[in-house]
């Protein structure tokens, strides 16, 4: 299989301070300079296979939504390179951009704040259609957008309607019609399914997954969920304060966890059978504050096993085995 | 267990809406009880009424929302017929509830120390130390590290789910005999929400204060409960012990919930999907309110609304075909 994304030591970060004055603090009786920054993504590398999914899993915070938006270039990298299908578009302006969004399109967390409220659900679909000059005519456009539509489960008679007569469930579906609509080869779904019960999002996972075998795009797919993560992915990166810890094949990560993190979160997994939590021991204290980063490994002050050398530097990439590794030092 | 005491008995409770669109039957005659130092779940998906169940036991049912029936005997008084004073006098005392947004529920102008302090003003007769060292007892049971030094921070100095648990530890303030939570733990974290399950579960060991837990997660309540409600649209639909309906749901939409939950132990390909969506509940159907939803559906479903009854030993459901899968998850 040929890479559709190469993401090579991504790195985002946010200035919360803005200009001089905000900046300027007066310290031991002197002016010093102090610029305070959130590093949400601290240099993380990985690919996605054609035709695949690959997951980024992490709890708030740990820079997984950050990494979706800055591949699609919502916001531009502070380093590191992207590639997509060849290119390398970690530098390219607007208007390059424009040929690649036709290939690349995203799916929205909050399927009630992603759509146009005042626009018809098929005006929609069938808009991006005609931007991206997938279709000549609006005419077109349209009869395409309620064929997609159908497909995803709109009814005809429902097309012409608004987005607020539509549930969340069915608003999810008519977001994911939308990026359909330009017949893109790589799909990145933020959190697609954690605002709907569980019975719609069994209903959206499975169509998710009919429609990539039907269409064969590629996913990224940005989760918190893990039980959801290890049904819908072939391959996963396991996320924390901005750092890919753990990176693997779906078989291999969940029977063989490695990172004390992974190991930590799969224990704090309630499960249906509802003896997870007695049996498990999860971590003590929370995520550290991203804008003092700790030293070493970023998990150290919570991890069981630290190790002196954990708080000095940051663990290798090691192999475990085919298509697995961990950033720990427990294996290096 | 059943030799123990019941503390809190509902029957044919109705909280309805009245909206400017029509009546919406938020909780329609629902009855169940609860053991002294019981948890109880009430587990189903978004108006489905678990919430309104929960609120209207303390009477915090605000237009146009009314309660409309029944009857909340709580250690033998009917709440629905006390006066609000009476209320007041029990709320945060002997009821009290811990809400789903960590966020909202404490007040951001005052210490975490005086929020606390101030349910032992109201309810107990302490002096000003006493109160000082319960106080701090509160934080050091609630886990809260660096307690003494903490009394003096405020709200925004706590992150979410340090902020769970000073709810928790308010909420406990009282010495309370039931604790309503309403998605205690859904605002939090995997790792954070770990934590503050096993903290409300060992609390209510420990203190044997009765727990009703009010979720969507199943998972959530496998993992804590004793007994469960499953509710869907106003109505319970099933009932009994928490694992017994695990492993052997009587009702398809509890069978259907089961089902549609990716497991992490499990490998499905695809999963299990209950079709359509809740019906609209200003036009809800007039006999079983999930028929059109149901694989086992009859004509008997449409026009007649099933009746609680009994599967095996405190197990009821409301339906006419109710699962007989011996075993069988």
């Amino acid at each position: 299989m040929t890479r559709i994304l190469e993401v090579r030591n991504l790195e985002q970060s946010f200035r919360l301070t803005k200009g001089l004055l905000d900046e300027v603090r007066l310290r031991n009786g002197r002016l010093v300079r102090d610029k305070v920054t959130v590093k949400a993504v601290n240099g993380i590398s990985f690919d996605v296979e054609r035709g695949s999914v690959f997951s980024l899993v992490g709890e708030s915070g740990c820079g997984k939504s950050t990494t979706a938006r800055t591949i699609i270039k919502l916001i531009e990298p502070m380093g590191g390179s992207i590639v997509f299908d060849g290119q390398d578009i970690t530098a390219y302006s607007r208007a390059q951009m424009l040929p690649i969004r036709r290939q690349m399109q995203m799916i929205f967390q909050d399927p009630f704040a992603s759509l146009n409220p005042r626009s018809r659900v098929v005006d929609i679909i069938a808009e991006p259609m005609v931007f991206h000059r997938v279709e000549t005519s609006w005419r077109q456009a349209r009869d395409r957008a309620t064929e997609l539509l159908r497909r995803v489960g709109i009814r005809l008679e429902q097309v012409t309607r608004y987005p607020h007569q539509f549930s969340g469930g069915q608003r999810q579906r008519i977001g994911i019609a939308r990026a359909l609509a330009v017949n893109p080869m790589f799909i990145i779904a933020d959190e697609p399914v954690s605002a709907l019960d569980v019975s719609i999002q069994a209903q959206i996972l499975n169509l998710m997954m009919d429609l990539q075998g039907e269409f064969g795009f590629s996913y990224l797919f940005i989760a918190h969920n893990l039980s959801v993560v290890k049904h819908i992915s072939d391959r996963l990166g396991i996320m924390y304060l901005g750092k890919i810890v753990e990176m693997g094949s779906k078989k291999s990560v969940f029977s063989n966890p490695k990172h004390p993190y992974t190991e930590a979160l799969l224990d704090s997994i309630p499960k249906i059978s509802g003896d997870n939590l007695e049996k498990a021991k999860p971590i003590k204290g929370e995520i550290p504050s991203p804008i003092n980063l700790p030293r070493g490994c970023l998990f150290h002050e919570r991890c069981p096993y630290a190790l002196p050398q954990c708080s000095e530097v940051f663990p290798e990439c090691t192999a475990i085995g085919e298509d697995h590794v961990v950033y720990c030092h427990l294996y290096t | 267990m059943s030799s123990r005491k019941k503390i809190l008995e509902v029957r044919n409770l109705k909280t309805y809406f009245h909206t400017h669109k029509g009546v919406v039957k938020a909780v329609d005659s629902v009855s169940f009880d609860l053991e002294q130092g019981e948890i109880l779940g009430i587990v189903g998906e978004s108006g489905g009424g678990k919430s309104v169940t929960g609120f209207s036991i303390i009477r915090l049912i605000e237009e146009p929302g009314r309660i409309e029936g029944g009857e909340i005997l709580f250690k033998g008084t009917d709440l629905l017929k006390q006066p609000e004073s009476y209320l007041t006098s029990i709320r945060g005392k002997e009821i009290s509830m811990v809400f789903q947004d960590p966020m909202t529920s404490l007040n951001p102008v005052y210490t975490i120390g005086r929020q606390l302090e101030e349910v032992l003003i109201i309810h107990e007769k302490l002096t000003r130390e006493q109160r000082q060292r319960r106080c701090l007892e509160l934080l050091q049971t609630v886990g809260i590290p660096n307690a003494e030094g903490r009394l003096n921070n405020y709200p925004h100095q706590f992150s979410g789910g340090m902020r769970q648990r000073v709810i928790i530890a308010t909420a406990l303030a009282g010495r309370p005999d039931l604790i309503i939570a309403d998605e205690p733990t859904t605002a939090l974290d995997v790792t954070i929400q770990a934590q503050i399950l096993k903290l409300m579960k060992r609390l209510s060991r420990e203190t044997h204060c009765a727990l009703i837990l009010i979720t969507h997660d199943l998972a959530v309540i496998s993992e804590l409960t004793d007994r469960m409600n499953v509710m869907y649209c106003g109505k319970i639909v099933e009932s009994g012990y928490t694992q017994d309906i695990i492993n052997r749901p009587a009702h398809p939409y509890t069978q259907g919930l089961l089902s549609s939950i990716p497991d992490i132990d499990e490998d499905r390909p695809r999963l299990n999907t209950i079709p359509g969506i809740v019906p609209n509940m200003f036009e809800l159907p007039e006999g079983c309110k999930f028929y059109d939803r149901c694989p086992y559906c009859q004509d008997i479903c449409r026009d007649q609304e099933p009746l609680m009854t009994r599967v095996r030993d405190r197990h009821e459901v409301a339906c006419f075909f109710a699962l007989a899968n011996e075993d069988q998850p």
